[in-house]
């Protein structure tokens, strides 16, 4: 029996191009994976309401992989109006984040993120952690 | 927490009843006395007294009567003014005293202020006392804007440094990717030097913002097993050990309690044999670890056959980011010693050393007693 795939929306908040262009080479392996990204927490809450710039053409997430060091909005404002939305509290957020302080694990959480990993030094092992991301939200879970 | 206070006003207090008793009691037995005698006189009035010294010793008796009623009643009423003046000068500013002293200890509300009460002695010291807690309110204020500062810095530190640190690492190692194959043996050296660069700072950040989050004293009063947290430790160190041809020894039931937090005992047990392990001489190195009892602390002691430290360097080994070894050491970023230093010193033990260059070293601290009687509690309940 062969599985039905659907595509899987994938959106990254984060303002690190760097990071941003790892992450995408590391999950469009796949070409199952769609992946917007957008810089910051302001252009998140834009794709989220498809307003402005993404009035045209924003398919609403499956998952959504967010950076806690954003400018302006920081990452646990925007983790906070997700998850306190009823039309978006229910897609899954993966905190991927440098910090891996006690506090930002603790409010992270106490916002009811769904994962929090704290990237890693080496590329090696953080290319191992996108595509563990992307074994396990989106070939081992099933997803709202 | 605070002893209750046996205060001055209450055994005061409790003075009165006793003066009252003692003044009606004495007064009361005058009088039988008296009584006695007059009734003893009129008996014997058969025996020839007049009627006029009759009434004499009477008024005589009713005088003597009064006075002692009144000098009775006047140590009464000189006890009440005297108590009432004590209240008010001395009693009650003490009390304010006390209770500011307490807000300031407890609270650290320096805001709070005595009511100045005069110009004597305990005025005096209550307009000090609230000159000194004005600046203290300074000192703690610019002491805590320090701190926020270095908190600030500290995250700083780790983000903004952090970052753009990994990418750089991240894609030295991307860019060997992308020319596996292609690239000669120089370029593939080049890359190792930038990677091992990124990895050694990374090292020193992580080190730096451990470092500074240890501020202040630890508010622990846990009891803990010294040997659990040491053999954790050593299951951390494991691989180092066995690579080393390591050997460490120690007698599992001499390790006792103490009062500290777990993790950092555990980081503290962690660091000094990683330091006996990593600065070992040509034999296989031996870490032995004894304990001794001193007063109300445990000493522990860890000594290796190691290289040793000249006496001339031992004073330096505990600051920041002090290295006695070459920069190709890439395993220690100077911070472990002096990170130990602090978690020792916070839990308010010591740490010391004793050694010779070649002949290995022994690392002291002081921890002090975890309170026995508090676990035999918790085992019970």
């Amino acid at each position: 029996m062969t599985e039905i795939r659907k595509k899987a929306n994938i959106l990254l908040v984060e303002d690190n191009p760097g990071d941003a262009l790892l992450t995408r080479e590391a999950l469009e392996e796949d070409p199952w994976i769609n992946i917007t990204t957008v810089e910051n927490g302001e252009k998140a809450m834009d794709y989220l309401l498809q307003q402005k710039e993404f009035r045209q053409s924003s398919p609403r997430p499956h998952l959504i992989i967010l950076d806690l060091n954003l400018p302006r909005k920081s990452g646990l404002e925007l983790l906070g109006e997700i998850k306190q939305d009823p039309r978006f509290q229910s897609i899954p957020v993966i905190v991927l984040t440098v910090s891996g302080s006690e506090q930002d694990i603790k409010q992270a959480y106490a916002q009811h993120a769904n994962c929090f990993i704290v990237k890693p030094v080496r590329l090696s092992a953080f290319t191992e952690i996108i595509q563990g991301i992307r074994k396990f939200w989106l070939d081992t879970v099933i997803l709202p | 927490m605070h002893k209750p206070v046996i205060s001055i006003r209450d055994k005061l207090f409790s003075l009165i009843l006793p003066v009252v008793l003692f003044s009606v009691g004495v007064t009361l037995l005058l009088n039988i006395l008296f009584i006695q005698r007059a009734q003893r006189r009129i008996a014997d009035e058969r025996t020839g007294l007049t009627e006029e010294q009759i009434s004499i010793d009477l008024e005589i008796r009713h005088m003597t009567i009064s006075a002692i009623l009144i000098s009775g009643g006047g140590g009464i009423l000189l006890y009440v003014v005297l108590f009432l003046s004590l209240e008010k000068n001395i009693i009650k500013p003490i009390e304010n005293l006390l209770k500011s002293t307490r807000r300031i200890a407890d609270d650290k509300d320096f805001q709070t202020r005595v009511p100045p009460t005069g110009e004597n002695e305990i005025g005096q010291l209550i307009v000090t006392f609230n000159e000194m807690s004005g600046e203290l309110a300074r000192y703690y204020r610019d002491l805590e804007a320090s701190n926020q500062e270095l908190a600030r810095f500290a995250y700083v530190v780790s983000h903004d440094l952090q970052e753009p640190l990994r990418t750089v690492g991240c894609f030295v190692e991307r860019l060997a990717q992308h020319y596996e194959g292609k690239t000669d043996e120089k370029a593939e050296q080049y890359i190792h030097y930038a990677v091992e660069g990124v990895t050694r700072m990374q090292k020193i950040i992580q080190g730096l913002l451990d470092y500074s989050k240890l501020q202040g004293q630890a508010d622990t009063t846990m009891s803990v097993d010294s040997r659990e947290a040491l053999e954790e430790a050593l299951l951390n160190l494991q691989e180092k050990i066995s690579a080393a041809q390591g050997r460490i020894e120690y007698d599992p039931k001499a390790l006792p309690k103490v009062l500290f937090d777990y993790n950092q005992l555990m980081r503290v047990w962690q660091n000094l044999i990683a330091n006996a392990i990593r600065f070992r001489g040509d034999k296989p190195p031996v870490v032995k670890i004894e304990v001794q009892e001193k007063g109300d602390e445990f000493i522990f002691a860890v000594s290796d056959n190691g290289i040793g430290i000249e006496p001339h360097h031992q004073e330096r080994i505990f600051g920041l980011f002090q290295r006695l070894d070459g920069q190709d050491d890439s395993a220690g970023a100077g911070i472990g010693l002096a990170i130990s230093k602090r978690l020792i010193e916070r839990h308010g033990g010591e740490i010391w050393l004793q050694s010779q260059a070649g002949q290995g070293s022994t690392f002291y601290f002081s921890a002090y007693k975890g309170d026995i009687k508090d676990d035999r509690n918790q085992e019970k309940s």
